[in-house]
């Protein structure tokens, strides 16, 4: 065998961790892992800018992701302190220190996103009051499509949002009976 | 001649890109091995390089983009990153070898062999010889991604060649005289 020859066969193919591995470094596509909240099992979504989704584990959330957010989900580990990170916010429904990509939502949405984050446990709000807060007060209709937006429910408590008159109102990640069901464990409704 | 990777890259950048990656990994990660002598080490930096690819093309404008020769470019950034990480590693203390305490299992048998033969050679030969012939790159391309004129290229290669088949030589003899 002729020494270039020998050579070629230094040439070999690259372990399938690389292209998985650039698609992540570069955001193209996102990781996922699988956690547990007071939901159940949930899956949680994330890039460098931060968590992206929070969905229920259930059949079909791959394509539900790619179909709001353009890009491919792979199964992955978070970085090692926003794993600690993502447990502590699903538990406490809050993001702490979690950073959240917003890129899939408006300004104004990220506003009322970033007023709920604030709403604290054991207690609601209603679309009224956060419309309020965002300097918009009649735009309690905008505050609702924006909660039915919400990329990462439970990270971001919408479900401490509800109807003025008392009613429970909407809930993306399931419907009106979990969202009663989270409200009774945290100790808001009885 | 117009790469039509580059045309795509420079129109949609997102959409294209894994393209560039499937193209050029096997050969980027190939050569990476051989020069930093680690599976590992490779992989990483292999990574590592699509990755601050991707982040450059996101910052150059659609006309720069369309003209560029990707793989030339490409090495440019992974040379750049190999040079780095053997500075970085020379302030590490030295791992041990797993084949080396007699765990074989992840490295073919014959990298062990290209090691010692690389290590014979002066670096700009290796690397010529390695981009040549294990990546696969063209003389040009090799000139672009080391910023030296072609003509050197060429002779680090026919050189780098020469010293490998003395030392290959060296190695058979060794072994018919037991």
């Amino acid at each position: 065998m002729t020494l270039e020859r020998e050579l070629e066969r230094l040439t070999v193919a690259a372990p399938g961790s690389v292209s998985g591995g650039v698609a992540l470094g570069t955001g193209l596509s996102d990781g996922f892992s699988v956690f547990e909240s007071p939901l159940g099992s949930v899956v949680v979504a994330f890039n460098p800018l931060g968590v992206s989704a929070v969905d229920l584990f259930t059949d079909g959330f791959e394509d539900r992701f790619a179909e709001r957010f353009r890009r491919q989900l792979l199964e992955a580990r978070p970085p090692r302190d926003w794993e600690r990170l993502i447990l502590q916010a699903l538990a406490e429904g809050t993001p702490g220190s979690l950073p959240v990509d917003f890129r899939s939502v408006t300004a104004f949405q990220r506003q009322v996103l970033e007023e709920t984050a604030a709403i604290p446990r054991g207690e609601t709000r209603s679309y009224g009051w956060l419309a309020g807060r965002t300097g918009r007060p009649g735009a309690a209709r905008a505050v609702g499509q924006t909660m039915a937006r919400n990329p990462v429910p439970l990270v971001i408590p919408c479900h401490r949002v509800v109807l003025s008159n008392g009613r429970i109102g909407h809930y993306g990640l399931g419907g009106a009976e979990r969202k009663r069901r989270l409200l009774r464990v945290e100790g808001a409704i009885s | 001649m117009a790469d039509n990777l580059a045309t795509e890259l420079a129109s949609d950048l997102d959409e294209s890109f894994p393209q560039l990656v499937a193209r050029l990994q096997n050969g980027v990660f190939s050569g990476l091995r051989q020069l930093a002598g680690d599976h590992h080490r490779a992989e990483d930096l292999t990574q590592e390089t699509f990755i601050r690819a991707y982040l450059a093309l996101q910052s150059y404008p659609a006309e720069r983009i369309r003209d560029m020769r990707l793989r030339g470019w490409i090495w440019t950034i992974a040379l750049n990153l190999f040079r780095n990480d053997v500075r970085a590693s020379a302030r590490r203390p030295v791992p041990v070898r797993l084949e080396d305490v007699g765990y074989t299992q992840s490295e073919p048998p014959d990298s062990r062999a290209w090691r010692r033969r690389w290590a014979l050679l002066p670096p700009a030969q290796r690397r010529a010889v390695i981009l040549r012939h294990v990546a696969g790159l063209s003389y040009r391309e090799i000139s672009e991604a080391t910023d030296r004129p072609a003509s050197t290229v060429r002779s680090d290669v026919r050189r780098g060649l020469a010293r490998l088949r003395s030392a290959i030589e060296e190695e058979t003899n060794k072994e018919v005289g037991g």
